[in-house]
């Protein structure tokens, strides 16, 4: 990859705070003063606004540039000159310097939307002389939250438009897979996933809302049985055993049995495989007194679920559990998504936890809309992340690289793959046509999510959008939403 | 008289066993007029607030604007009832807000109690005739005004009890996963540092060892680790002048091979662990005083942060204690460092590095040895 990987290390720590992408200029903003050692001391209040700056940034972009962009590249396609977009773009902000940081972002999302747009017309030669320019201006290791962003944004367009499937970026696909190369991405990984825990609440918030819930549903029961969609490394069960174990109502510690899905391949992201997961599991349930017990249930070649092929026992508590793209995982196909959650229907269960992405309203803005979209949410994401940990640059690069960039990859490869269809809306939405009912979300758990997102930064925030569904705010973007299922009473098996 | 009762049979429907109690004091008052006005004749102008009357009332309140922007003042302009009197609607208007205060604080508990102050409240006002004529009136009020409170503090002190509780189970559960997260990491590295040693000879260990000695500010490692000295002449060749910023990684990664960056690596992950168990005996006592106020943690401060993770010792190798306070020590070490004219940044992962680099089969008892109390801890 052309792009300088390798120095994802080598950060510049006294640029690298001149630029903040929440401030329009840095030396103007009055809540950003400057403390002796050069690092920005941010007064967070006056900074918090209804609206993330970012997205005012955009908002502002699309009103006059969208029409602007698609006009300039009808204009360039005519001439059929090899594209000066960049030049036009230089000359346009010429005479304004002074807002150099804003308008260096604008230009990036600019020339993303160009890409993308190129892209989308199939014009591939226009497509890759952006992308070239946009590699010139942007690097994944330096500069601002920005142009870090648009440098991902630029590798995963720049994969898609080489059609490398998977949208794994290149130097990350372990083809030819050197044995230490594994390892060293297996080392990577472990760190960032690691730092990712500690720096963000997404994968927290997701685990505790759907335990809490779990815990909720199942005080009166002896057996509990959850199927799991994608459990990863299942971590997300370790913090429900400790809950079970010193519950304190109902019949205590009642026997935990967890079914994983397991596919042909674990994703190139999971540490380890589902059998070494289902071990660790074991391990860790009888460290602590749960009595438990692990099955796999394989999927189809094409990742279809068959309800059959699961084991069930009478008089067990049947949860089904679905966690879809959190920042680690791997996106999955929407067929198999849809195939798990119909099947789980006709098994009637005690309760369906979902969680997933939120994205934001798209309207009729097909691939452009949802590119943008895109770019709002992982702009955030971000952002969150900066906010939490602005000195930790090279630990935020780290989670970057390894974990962000590629699931923008992924993010954008299923937004291309599914560019000519409908607008998919949200998994809970399909929940809510399929019959399911929605169950709603106790005051313990809404205080629970709470004290969670109170940990980490103040920019994050819970929202309430139904009584059974809870979002995941930063600032004003919603990320990640979790809702809460159970069969209707009434359905006949 | 007979015109007397049936007027008065309009005004009273809802609450017609109480009426006919009433009667006899209401009808020794002169003419009410249309104001439907009840009042009795003790001495303290106990009026009997209707549903019909309360009804005018909240009309009124909520064309001022709500129960708190409205005044006692002008909501008897509004209600315009002759006799009404300001002393009516204050104690009146008084009730409603707390009663609406409650019923907006919490979420499901509220409305009963909402309508359990209203209902006493009216209940009060009911009973409050007959017992007047008793003259213990005020006094049984009172006592009704005060049930009410209690209900309200009950009610108050049980969501605070769930709050300390979810709390309480949070911890509990981070923990937990932190554990499990542990446990995945440390097999991982396992196989990793098996793997390693594999392929990496016994020279490039030791070699990348001393790179790694020779990260940390000279000035620390002379404090913490004194045994460490001899192993720093190894790396003489390596060391590194003092970068402008913090490239010293990378140039030990160009110039090492990719398999001791996955040291690197997974020291950096392996760091947190070490680092934070250093922190225990800060944080076990801070958190006594914490707990004891039922705040979020929501805000900026670091201390409270690291606070929260406090019941970790060192036996408990929880990964999550949290980067935070990791880093947020970090922050404040930057700054000796600076002072010291080292200009790199993220020195607390060398230390840790160290640490771990010299025992990569974590034993607690190793950790403990190395104080990094000897840093400035602001």
């Amino acid at each position: 990859m052309a792009m300088a990987i390798d120095n994802a290390f080598e950060v510049d720590f006294c640029s690298y705070s001149t630029s903040t992408t929440t401030t329009t200029t840095a030396d103007e903003d009055p809540a950003c003063t400057w403390n002796h050692w050069g690092s920005p001391v941010v007064d967070w209040g006056s900074l918090s606004s209804e609206r993330d700056e970012f997205q005012d940034l955009i908002e502002s972009m699309m009103d006059d540039g969208t029409g602007f962009e698609l006009t300039r590249l009808g204009h360039d396609h005519e001439t059929s000159n090899s594209v000066s977009v960049s030049v036009s773009t230089d000359t346009m902000v010429a005479d304004e310097e002074t807002n150099g940081e804003d308008f260096k972002g604008l230009r990036m999302v600019h020339l993303l939307m160009a890409a993308a747009e190129a892209l989308m017309g199939a014009n591939k030669s226009l497509a890759r002389v952006i992308l070239v320019r946009l590699k010139e201006l942007v690097s994944p290791s330096d500069g601002t939250n920005m142009e870090r962003l648009a440098a991902y944004f630029t590798e995963a367009l720049q994969s898609l438009l080489e059609g490398s499937g998977g949208g794994h970026s290149k130097h990350l696909i372990t083809n030819g897979p050197q044995h230490h190369r594994d390892k060293h991405r297996e080392a990577d990984m472990l760190a960032a996933f690691q730092l990712l825990q500690d720096m963000s609440p997404y994968v927290k918030f997701g685990h505790f809302t759907a335990n809490q819930a779990i815990l909720e549903a199942v005080t009166h029961d002896r057996r509990i049985h959850i199927v799991d969609y994608d459990i990863m490394e299942g971590i997300q069960w370790a913090s429900l055993m400790q809950a079970l174990v010193s519950r304190k109502e109902g019949p205590p510690t009642p026997h935990l049995r967890i079914t994983a899905l397991s596919r042909g391949s674990n994703g190139w992201r999971s540490i380890g495989t589902i059998q070494e997961t289902g071990r660790r599991l074991t391990t860790f349930a009888s460290s602590i007194g749960q009595p438990f017990s692990f099955h796999q249930c394989r999927l189809d070649s094409d990742e279809t679920f068959r309800p059959s092929a699961l084991k069930l026992v009478r008089g067990e508590a049947l949860i089904i559990n679905c966690m879809l793209n959190l920042p680690h995982f791997s996106h999955r196909p929407p067929s198999s998504v849809a195939s798990f959650l119909s099947g789980a229907k006709t098994l009637n269960p005690r309760l369906v936890t979902l969680v997933e992405e939120e994205a934001g309203p798209i309207g009729d803005g097909g691939f452009m809309g949802r590119f943008i979209d895109s770019l709002h949410h992982y702009s955030a994401v971000f952002d969150s992340l900066e906010a939490g940990f602005p000195m930790q640059c090279r630990a935020r690069a780290l989670v970057e690289r390894v974990i962000l960039g590629p699931q923008i990859a992924g993010s954008l490869t299923q937004i291309y793959r599914n560019r000519n269809e409908e607008e998919s809306g949200r998994w809970s939405e399909w929940l809510d046509t399929m019959g399911f009912n929605p169950v709603r979300i106790s005051f313990a758990n809404h205080c629970q999510a709470k004290l969670l997102l109170g940990l980490f930064n103040d920019g994050y925030r819970v929202e309430e959008l139904a009584n059974n569904r809870v979002v995941l705010d930063w600032k004003s973007r919603r990320l990640l939403s979790a809702s809460i299922w159970t069969s209707p009473p009434d359905s006949d098996l | 008289m007979y015109h007397h009762h049936q007027h008065q049979g309009k005004n009273i429907n809802s609450s017609s066993r109480m009426a006919v109690h009433n009667e006899r004091h209401l009808f020794l008052q002169g003419g009410h007029g249309d104001s439907g006005l009840m009042l009795s004749t003790d001495a303290k102008p106990r009026l009997k607030w209707t549903p019909d009357l309360h009804e005018r009332f909240i009309e009124a309140v909520n064309q001022l604007g709500g129960a708190d922007k409205a005044t006692p003042k002008t909501v008897m302009k509004l209600m315009g009832i002759p006799g009404l009197t300001l002393y009516h609607l204050k104690s009146h208007l008084q009730k409603y807000r707390l009663s609406k205060n409650l019923h907006g604080q919490t979420n499901n508990g509220s409305t009963k109690i909402g309508a359990v102050a209203m209902a006493g409240k009216r209940m009060s006002e009911a009973n409050g005739s007959p017992m007047n004529s008793l003259s213990i009136g005020p006094q049984a009020n009172k006592g009704i005004q005060i049930g009410e409170a209690l209900q309200m503090q009950i009610e108050v002190q049980r969501r605070l009890h769930e709050q300390l509780e979810v709390q309480r189970h949070l911890q509990l559960r981070i923990e937990a996963q932190g554990k499990y997260l542990q446990s995945v990491l440390e097999k991982a590295q396992e196989t990793l540092h098996r793997q390693n040693l594999g392929t990496v000879g016994l020279e490039a260990a030791k070699l990348q060892l001393s790179e790694l000695v020779s990260k940390v500010s000279n000035q620390c490692l002379n404090s913490a680790f004194p045994d460490l000295k001899d192993l720093r002449g190894l790396c003489c060749q390596q060391t590194q002048p003092n970068p402008p910023n913090d490239c010293s990684m990378d140039s030990c990664l160009t110039s090492c091979e990719g398999s001791q960056r996955d040291q690197e690596i997974h020291n950096n992950g392996m760091c947190l662990r070490t680092y934070n168990t250093h922190k225990d005996p800060l944080m076990h006592h801070q958190t006594e005083t914490k707990s004891s106020e039922n705040k979020t943690m929501g805000n900026d401060d670091d201390d409270e942060r690291t606070m929260f993770f406090a019941d970790r010792n060192c036996s408990d190798l929880s990964m999550s204690v949290g980067l935070r306070g990791r880093f947020s020590q970090a922050r404040n070490e930057e700054h000796s460092f600076l002072e010291v004219g080292n200009k790199r940044v993220d020195s607390v992962n060398r230390l840790p590095y160290f640490a771990t680099k010299l025992d990569l089969n974590v034993d607690e008892k190793h950790c403990k040895q190395f104080d990094l109390n000897g840093l400035s801890w602001s």
